[in-house]
């Protein structure tokens, strides 16, 4: 009878090929390429140097008007919200006309059984005081009408950690 | 109600993603720490052994990643949507620089003299060494689905995905991959 090339190969690799295969992969599962560790380092840095294209909002001092990038409001935001507790910032939308700043979205993740609604207050609140930190004053002011907290998931782990 | 700071580590591949999509640099560099090196790995092997373009590869596979983070929907998950694009970085590299042999069939003739006795014994680097150079020998594609399946632990539908084919070719090539591979590893000495 004929061997059909998937038996030819399996045979004459046999059991040894296959323990070597094995020793081989396992080694090759913990390893780490030395030139990854001489350059990961400089390579994050020129990585993280790219800045993503992002509309620009304008700020308020009392110097004058000046613009800040929609992805830096976002970023400022998630870093001001991150220090409370049971819940996680699940995505940032601000709201703009052309430059101008005219409202916010927050959306978030929050632990079961927690109750909601203190923790969208304090969301609210915290972001309040950040856009008055970044933009200055901004119109309309924060209410409940033009800044949106919706809660999208709901975990019974903390959703910090996921 | 704790207020415990969450220790960047502590944060699943998702969380990271988010957070990292919404301007978080510390969790960017997290994904950079914990999926870097796979990636390296994976390009250096698919690249010939070219360090200097699995560099190139890694670089450009991250940059994307930091500037597509924020329109991540998690609809694979954070690991295979990287390799995905280590994957294709990959082959463009290869494609810049000289015709890529995509072909399955070739094994060439093996000699069966060449297999050694069952008690050989050999040193784990040595058999590492060994299966570099096999790696080599593989197509691309059998290269490619071996990698992620033996090294970096996808599931089959995750392999799919990043080489942009069905399971039953994944299937296929991983079956040929695997028998090619065992051959070299028995002739080797």
């Amino acid at each position: 009878m004929e061997m059909n090339s998937a038996d030819f190969t399996s045979h004459v690799g046999g059991e040894v090929g296959e323990t070597r295969l094995r020793v081989a992969s396992g080694a090759l599962r913990g390893h780490t390429e030395d030139r990854w560790v001489e350059v990961a380092g400089d390579m994050l840095t020129r990585v993280m140097s790219v800045s993503r294209v992002s509309h620009p909002i304008r700020a308020r001092s009392v110097s004058g008007s000046f613009y800040v990038s929609e992805q830096v409001l976002s970023a400022s935001l998630q870093r001001a919200l991150d220090v409370i507790p049971l819940c996680e910032v699940t995505g940032i939308q601000v709201q703009a006309d052309a430059d101008t700043y005219t409202g916010l979205t927050i959306r978030l993740a929050v632990q079961y059984p927690y109750p909601l609604i203190p923790i969208a207050d304090q969301v609210r609140e915290m972001a309040r005081q950040q856009l008055a930190e970044i933009l200055g004053p901004v119109s309309p002011v924060v209410t409940v009408s033009t800044m949106h907290v919706n809660v999208d998931d709901v975990t019974t782990g903390d959703p910090k950690i996921g | 109600m704790s207020a415990e700071v969450t220790s960047v580590k502590d944060r699943s591949d998702d969380v990271l993603a988010r957070r990292a999509g919404l301007g978080d640099r510390s969790s960017f560099a997290e994904i950079f720490d914990r999926h870097g090196a796979a990636l390296y790995r994976y390009a250096v092997r698919m690249l010939n052994g070219d360090h200097q373009s699995a560099e190139d590869a890694v670089q450009e596979t991250m940059t994307k990643a930091w500037l597509k983070l924020d329109r991540f929907r998690g609809d694979s998950s954070l690991r295979t949507w990287l390799f995905r694009l280590v994957a294709n970085e990959c082959i463009d590299s290869l494609r810049r620089r000289r015709p890529i042999v995509v072909g399955d069939d070739l094994i060439s003739v093996l000699s069966r003299e060449a297999a050694p006795g069952p008690h050989d014994v050999a040193s784990v680097l040595e058999l590492q060494e060994a299966l570099d150079k096999a790696l080599l020998e593989l197509p691309w594609r059998q290269r490619a689905a071996w990698m992620l399946r033996e090294v970096e632990d996808l599931s089959y539908a995750e392999i799919a995905e990043v080489l942009d084919t069905s399971l039953a070719v994944v299937r296929g090539q991983l079956h040929r991959a695997r028998a090619t591979l065992a051959i070299r590893m028995a002739q080797w000495r």
